[in-house]
């Protein structure tokens, strides 16, 4: 795909950290009452990867841009992705094209795929699965699948967690059907009663070309995050979560980054209560010293830092006690205050939503 | 570069082994290497198969999809695999969308292209993925066309990677750890040896002690680049510790790297 101007060219790596009081922050569907997913060994609740971009694919959705990825099929007579493609796919006459000329098999290749990916913010970030069906000739210009330029791992909670089994007097109270009296059976809900995910992803600049993801997309991302944990978390199974940093290191070097850097945060063990009796997040303290350090080590290789953390969330660096400014300082000594930014989810989120003339 | 020299891949004459390698660790939080005899339980290999270390390398180095296969031919590499980590798995079920035929919304049948797209509009299937937790291995390598390998190690040594390099899935994330280039020497050669890689083809040579644990699994070791994509040339049959440790192997003809004593494949 031919690079437009704005795609992406810096790889950025990003922490991002949550929390659930008394909730289900991931069920697993196989276990029979959605049990929340917890390591049988460490105790540590799991959240897919698959979870996260939900709640992210949803906000886009509210926010108005164009999402591929959908639960439902909506009413009305919304255009959707697959039409917009069948669309493209009638309109282009692969003949029409030199494809042994590079620029014109870009511009094929962009013909079919463009509007379906600028119409498709999370095709973008996360990429989709298809299958190409045509003439050999034409085939290895087009892609057979589109891999995500940006990935996050399956978070897990920082400690071991609790689960509540106050809830599973629920049975039988919720009616599995309308017009269905009888309560279901095995509609028990566990939820644990508090845990602090931690989630590490990347933003692949070279993976960036093929889906035409942009700078702009890159920076939603930074309020995108928070405003999808505030704004997502609305089934009955899901309230009580909250985001709680969120930092992205954007690197200056092509070809490079740390990696890790989620396991670089550790809980204070000195300023936290143990695992156990962990119930909300003033219970708990960051020690931000080791990724600090470690951003400090490698500060000639990073372009900038855009961090953003809750205001009751307690940190340590380096022994000082503090909220979110202990952080910040502590990144500003290292990296330089040029370096660092402090990002303002609501001042800041206006400017990435669609508008008329960047139609995703 | 496509250009390949023999210089410098073996020492002697009539030696088949490659007189140095690459040493890395590459670990992640996750890993899933999927065996092709699974169906709707996708279970996972222990080992990364050779295979999927030739496709890290190749993402190291930004090569694309069936253009690295010739590279990691049996004839011009070598790579051994050390678990160092306990091998350890959990279930980590997934809602996905079905890309079954009848599944797919299929756009423009009738047009020179078509395309099929999993419709997102439908009901998940539920699908339980083994993945396992943590996994790490030691890897040498050991490459015939000098310039790919010089490159290797470049990018290894500047901790740097085209692509960003995962396990298995593009979502679990690895990290990868070099250690730097070493001389392959020629391991023991006593009657009974202790090997610290897994061992490839030795099925029969193991040495079983009641206090180690064993096990087996076979996994594609070799691709070729055909019309459709690729095609698996050759499986490995790993023997492995799942607790990490050494195995005591007879008859086996093993490599000294850094100290360790490995097998190649």
């Amino acid at each position: 795909m031919s690079d437009t101007p704005d795609t992406v060219t810096n790889r950025s790596e990003i922490v991002f950290l949550y929390d659930a009081v008394d909730a289900n922050p991931n069920g697993n569907p196989l276990s029979g009452a959605n049990r929340p997913r917890i390591d049988p060994q460490t105790q540590q609740a799991i959240v897919t990867d698959v979870r996260l971009k939900r709640y992210l694919r949803d906000q886009l959705d509210d926010d108005g841009h164009g999402v591929y990825i959908r639960n439902v099929h909506e009413d009305g007579d919304q255009y959707t992705r697959g039409e917009l493609l069948e669309d493209r796919l009638k309109a282009v006459e692969p003949d029409n094209y030199d494809l042994d000329d590079d620029e014109e098999a870009d511009e094929f290749r962009d013909d079919v795929f463009g509007e379906f990916l600028n119409e498709s913010v999370d095709v973008r970030y996360f990429g989709a699965t298809m299958s190409v069906d045509t003439d050999e000739v034409y085939a290895k210009h087009l892609p057979d699948h589109f891999t995500g330029p940006v990935q996050f791992s399956p978070g897990k909670s920082m400690h071991a967690v609790n689960e509540n089994e106050e809830y599973d007097s629920l049975t039988s109270v919720i009616a599995t059907q309308e017009n269905k009296q009888q309560g279901g059976f095995d509609l028990d809900d566990h939820r644990i009663q508090y845990g602090l995910i931690r989630f590490h992803g990347l933003v692949d600049e070279h993976g960036a070309a093929d889906t035409k993801l942009t700078e702009t997309d890159v920076e939603r991302l930074d309020t995108l995050c928070w405003r999808a944990i505030k704004n997502q978390t609305i089934s009955r199974s899901k309230v009580g979560q909250e985001p709680r940093l969120y930092c992205r290191v954007e690197y200056a070097d092509e070809s490079f980054h740390l990696g890790g850097l989620d396991r670089d945060l550790e809980l204070d063990d000195e300023h936290s209560k143990p695992d156990e009796e962990l119930r909300t997040v003033r219970d708990l303290t960051l020690d931000v010293t080791g990724l600090v350090d470690r951003l400090d080590g490698a500060s000639d290789r990073i372009d900038q830092v855009r961090v953003v953390a809750s205001d009751v969330l307690q940190l340590t660096y380096d022994g000082e006690l503090g909220g979110p400014a202990v952080l910040h300082d502590a990144l500003e000594d290292a990296l330089g205050a040029d370096a660092v930014e402090k990002i303002d989810v609501y001042e800041e989120q206006t400017a990435t939503l669609p508008n008329d003339e960047t139609t995703a | 570069m496509s250009q390949q020299s023999l210089d410098g891949w073996t020492a002697d004459e009539g030696s088949d082994q490659p007189d140095h390698c690459l040493s890395f660790t590459v670990r992640g939080p996750w890993g899933h290497f999927r065996r092709i005899e699974g169906n709707i339980v996708k279970q996972t290999y222990r080992i990364i198969p050779r295979t999927t270390v030739a496709g890290l390398l190749a993402a190291v180095l930004g090569i694309e999809r069936d253009g690295y296969y010739d590279l990691f031919a049996p004839d011009t590499s070598a790579v051994a695999i050390e678990p160092v980590r306990k091998i350890r798995t959990v279930n980590m079920p997934m809602n996905t969308l079905s890309t079954a035929a009848g599944n797919l919304q299929s756009l423009n049948g009738r047009g020179k292209i078509s395309v099929k797209l999993p419709d997102p509009t439908t009901l998940r299937q539920q699908h339980n993925y083994e993945v396992l937790v943590n996994p790490a291995y030691r890897i040498d390598v050991a490459l015939a066309d000098d310039q790919w390998y010089t490159e290797l190690r470049e990018t290894l040594s500047a901790g740097e990677s085209h692509y960003v390099p995962s396990l298995g899935l593009s979502e679990y994330l690895a990290d990868i750890e070099y250690h730097g280039e070493f001389d392959i020497e020629d391991g023991p050669r006593n009657d009974t040896i202790e090997v610290d890689s897994a061992v490839p083809n030795a099925v029969d040579d193991i040495v079983l002690d009641p206090g180690t644990r064993c096990q087996i699994e076979e996994s594609p070791a070799f691709m070729q680049a055909d019309s459709g994509g690729r095609t698996t040339t050759g499986f490995t049959n790993y023997a492995y510790s799942p607790d990490a440790e050494s195995l005591e192997v007879s008859n086996a003809s093993a490599a000294s790297v850094d100290g360790r004593t490995v097998v190649f494949v």
